[in-house]
């Protein structure tokens, strides 16, 4: 639990506040979740479906952003999701999605934070610091990684013993991938449209 | 006012880039980030540095290098130019590089690998592996040069150095990438819809 919320940690401050180099993209951290031993097709399918669903938004200025990168790992690296039916995959992108936005209300909060207290916080003698700038966020987000990876475990309790979860669907893979074609479609409308 | 800055200066600032958007904030957005950045190469005082500099200031992170060596050069050679500057670069930096990483950068790569897993029928393959993994060598690569060469070029041509996102080949390049983008996005339509009906 503390190494996935270190993990979460790490991944939330790489997309968020320093060297973006796409190392917490879930297309990236599925490879290693993978690698890691989870189910390949959840794992993928889940990374695919979010991608999808927020590859339009774009993450600058003031703007509120959700935080899917942080959502999408915290999420599937808990549950440890196995085989899903298509009514657990949906109640996971259901819960992906929630913890996304909740990050992004809470990066807004911590920056309000930094305004009334960052001489306190991420100065030194004064001057801005980076290195106590970075020891900030990191143990922030940490805190707030370990609180949802313990909400997510007891989730993942709860989901355990509710037979709809386990129990056969058909055709569940066909709409995982329906699913996963809505988003697609629309991201394809909005954007061929615009550049004809 | 140097010609050049030196190579150590040049990796030093390339570095502190990547730790701009750590200070981000709804005051001044980038303006303590900037600061952060610019506070060892500059011969001023660092209170009055910080007291000239905390103002409001917008970028791209990916396109802080133009903005960094832009600044620099304004404050050597024309001080009373520098907040000219730094308005025209909030404007531009910000909106092209949100466009361009974010619109068209970020989507292309993304696409690919969620092709790869498609097509696999969401199984992890070798070959999924071996492009995820170079997509980001080679965008981290591209990353920090945008950033190495943006600060040189910012610095050896001021705001001239900007114009680069006027050009005919940058236009050609984002027309180019918007195609490539289009295309990976019916294409995976395509490979969802092989893999429904299979």
């Amino acid at each position: 639990m503390i190494f996935i919320s270190l993990l979460s940690a790490l991944i939330l401050i790489e997309s968020r506040e320093i060297f973006q180099g796409l190392l917490s993209q879930p297309f990236v951290t599925a490879v290693f979740l993978i690698i890691a031993g989870y189910d390949q097709y959840t794992v993928l399918s889940t990374a695919v479906l979010i991608h999808l669903l927020y590859l339009n938004r774009i993450p600058s200025g003031t703007a509120f952003h959700p935080e899917y990168p942080f959502g999408y790992f915290i999420t599937v690296a808990v549950l440890k999701p196995e085989n899903v039916n298509a009514i657990y995959f949906a109640v996971l992108i259901f819960i992906i999605m929630a913890i996304s936005l909740i990050t992004g209300r809470f990066i807004a909060f911590k920056r309000n934070l930094f305004e009334k207290h960052r001489n306190k916080f991420i100065r030194h003698n004064g001057y801005p610091d980076i290195l106590k700038a970075l020891l900030y966020s990191f143990s922030i987000f940490f805190i707030f990684a370990l609180a949802f990876a313990l909400i997510l475990k007891s989730i993942s309790r709860a989901l355990a013993n509710i037979q709809i979860f386990n129990a056969e669907i058909p055709h569940s893979s066909g709409i995982i991938i329906t699913l996963c074609l809505l988003p697609a479609v629309v991201y394809a409308f909005k954007n061929i449209r615009r550049t004809a | 006012m140097k010609e050049n800055l030196g190579r150590r200066t040049l990796l030093s600032l390339t570095i502190r880039s990547y730790f701009i958007r750590l200070f981000y904030n709804y005051f001044n957005l980038f303006g303590e980030g900037l600061c952060v950045c610019l506070v060892p190469f500059t011969n001023e005082d660092k209170d009055n540095f910080l007291k000239q500099n905390l103002k409001f200031f917008n970028t791209n992170e990916y396109l802080s290098g133009f903005s960094l060596g832009i600044i620099l050069r304004s404050r050597d050679e024309k001080p009373e130019n520098l907040e000219k500057a730094k308005d025209i670069l909030s404007s531009v930096a910000g909106s092209v590089g949100d466009r361009l990483l974010y619109k068209l950068i970020l989507p292309v790569i993304v696409l690919t690998s969620l092709n790869l897993f498609a097509v696999s029928g969401f199984v992890l393959t070798k070959e999924a592996v071996i492009i995820v993994l170079s997509e980001i060598v080679i965008f981290n690569i591209f990353s920090f040069m945008l950033r190495y060469y943006g600060i040189k070029n910012g610095y050896e041509k001021g705001l001239e150095s900007i114009r680069i996102f006027r050009t005919a080949a940058y236009l050609k390049a984002v027309s180019v990438f918007t195609y490539v983008r289009n295309i990976l996005i019916l294409i995976l339509i395509v490979n969802l819809f092989i893999l429904l009906f299979n």
